[in-house]
């Protein structure tokens, strides 16, 4: 889904994924059950879970980090994400 | 509050763990009746009397909410929810990563017990709020896909790309779910309300849509206070599934800056082209 | 995760009995010191809930129920689900040789409790050193 776009942006210019904490993180794979649109991926070896398509994340859900027992993802700030998004509308804006 | 405390098995957790120990305190705290989900489970009989003489409190240990999904397919009144991770956050406590409680554990889940059965507010009387006559919508436009079809108000509504709406008479707002959200979710089983009188940005969460299927952040199209919390939710959640548009609204909101919001929202018309792309690539 | 190999040991959920605490005890006892790398559990609820993980992992791994008390909720659903019980323990099996003895509460075992629990424990351990020695279940 290359093409994807939130609020006439594309989802790749958005910075919005969750980040886990490794240092809390006891992967009991919570978030990972929780989240419907495969963000986060687990594999093999010392770190069982990655965030793996933050292209999937849906823009301001933070569900899974209310799952997370250990407090371990954090995502980035919404008045900060939604500036960025208007900044990026305005240049895109003047553009065409 | 003497109830009964249906909690979840949380055998392989810490939180699981700690849901049972919430439940001990509860019972001993408070004379609450505990129920085993998986005797509730297999002989429901068992605790017909309980459940008929006692308001429910349901504990989850973790995000599964096994304990919910029973409740509500036995089609049981939920009066009172804990989701312990969330419990947990908002005491700004951390817990052991341990199956068995240790003294500190303990404490927290006598803290959370006491949290659980604690008696109803005196509730005070809310500011006068004058009333506001949200119309009903007229016309809807109607996105097929497939065998579904997922009407969208065509006048008087605004929408995020969150599938979340906003309805504005003069300074007052109601918002709520989309059809397309509620059909996503399938059964909704509960509205995790946010407080009453908290001020929010547009795109904070207001509240939570919990359906057996998954759990939905509810994103504020708009900014404001929170006014007024749909009361009717509580014993029927379906409401938002059998009219998203209308009776099943969640929060009433005091505006903020709806000309500022609105640059950021969606007409029907831009609504509907997105609706018409997600069920495309959900069914992709 | 690769958890084939393991035994599931799978008490009942027995909350608010002190028999359900023993069996719950003694399975903690026997997935974190006696047999770590050999057994592992499973929550019942979960189970019961239908959760796909949950039933693939009783029905592909050899199972042990530990039950509280006869109405034996852990043996009953892991056959619900379709899983094979390879053997039943009930913690009254044991309790019954302490005549008369008082476990604990239901929030705490006392010394008669843990010895019971560790009793239980040493023979759900033989079981599963036995279970996983034939990797494959037939």
């Amino acid at each position: 889904m290359s093409d994807a776009t939130f609020m006439g942006v594309s989802r790749e210019k958005i910075g919005w994924a969750p980040t886990i904490d490794y240092s809390k993180c006891n992967f009991c794979m919570e978030c990972d059950d929780f989240c419907p649109h495969k963000v986060f991926e687990r594999q093999d070896g010392e770190v069982k879970l990655v965030v793996a398509n933050a292209k999937n994340c849906v823009v301001f859900c933070r569900a899974c980090s209310k799952t997370c027992g250990p407090d371990a993802i954090t995502f980035p700030s919404k008045p900060e994400t939604i500036a960025a998004i208007k900044k990026i509308r305005e240049e895109e804006g003047e553009a065409q | 509050m003497k109830c009964a405390v249906l909690v979840c098995s949380g055998l392989d957790k810490p939180l699981g763990s700690l849901a049972r120990e919430v439940a001990l305190c509860a019972a001993g705290q408070a004379e609450c009746e505990i129920v085993c989900p998986v005797l509730l489970s297999n002989s429901p009989g068992r605790y017909e009397a309980v459940l008929k003489d006692l308001p429910l409190a349901v504990v989850d240990g973790c995000g599964t909410r096994c304990a919910t999904k029973l409740a509500t397919q036995l089609e049981l009144k939920i009066t009172r929810r804990m989701l312990l991770p969330e419990a947990v956050k908002e005491l700004g406590e951390t817990f052991e990563d341990s199956l068995r409680p240790g003294p500190k554990a303990q404490e927290l889940a006598l803290k959370l017990a006491l949290q659980l059965v604690a008696d109803d507010e005196e509730q005070e009387p809310a500011p006068e709020l004058e009333a506001v006559l949200f119309p009903e919508p007229v016309d809807l436009l109607k996105v097929t896909h497939g065998k579904f079809v997922f009407p969208i108000p065509a006048e008087g509504y605004f929408f995020n790309e969150n599938d979340c709406w906003v309805q504005v008479v003069g300074s007052r707002a109601r918002i709520g779910i989309s059809d397309y959200m509620q059909q996503s979710l399938t059964d909704i089983t509960f509205f995790e309300a946010p407080d009453v009188g908290r001020a929010i940005a547009q795109f904070d969460d207001a509240g939570a849509v919990e359906s057996a299927k998954a759990v939905f952040d509810v994103i504020s199209p708009v900014s404001g206070k929170i006014v007024a919390v749909n009361p009717v939710l509580d014993d029927t959640p379906e409401l938002i599934n059998e009219q998203p548009y209308t009776g099943g609204w969640l929060v009433e909101l005091e505006l903020a800056d709806f000309d500022a919001d609105r640059e950021l929202l969606l007409t029907a018309e831009e609504y509907a082209v997105k609706v018409k792309q997600k069920a495309a690539e959900a069914s992709a | 995760m690769k958890q084939t190999e393991q035994v599931l040991v799978i008490p009942c959920s027995g909350i608010g009995k002190v028999h359900g605490l023993i069996s719950r005890e003694a399975t903690y006892l026997v997935t974190d010191e006696l047999a770590p790398d050999q057994a592992g559990t499973l929550c019942l609820a979960l189970l019961v809930k239908g959760d796909e993980e949950a039933l693939e992992r009783v029905r592909t791994q050899p199972c042990i129920t530990i039950d509280g008390c006869p109405k034996a909720c852990a043996q009953k659903n892991v056959a619900l689900a379709g899983g094979q019980t390879d053997c039943a323990f009930q913690v009254l099996q044991v309790l019954k040789q302490h005549r008369g003895a008082q476990p604990g509460s239901a929030s705490g075992l006392n010394e008669v409790g843990w010895a019971v629990a560790r009793e239980l424990a040493e023979l759900v351990r033989d079981k599963v050193t036995e279970l996983s020695g034939c990797e494959v279940k037939s």
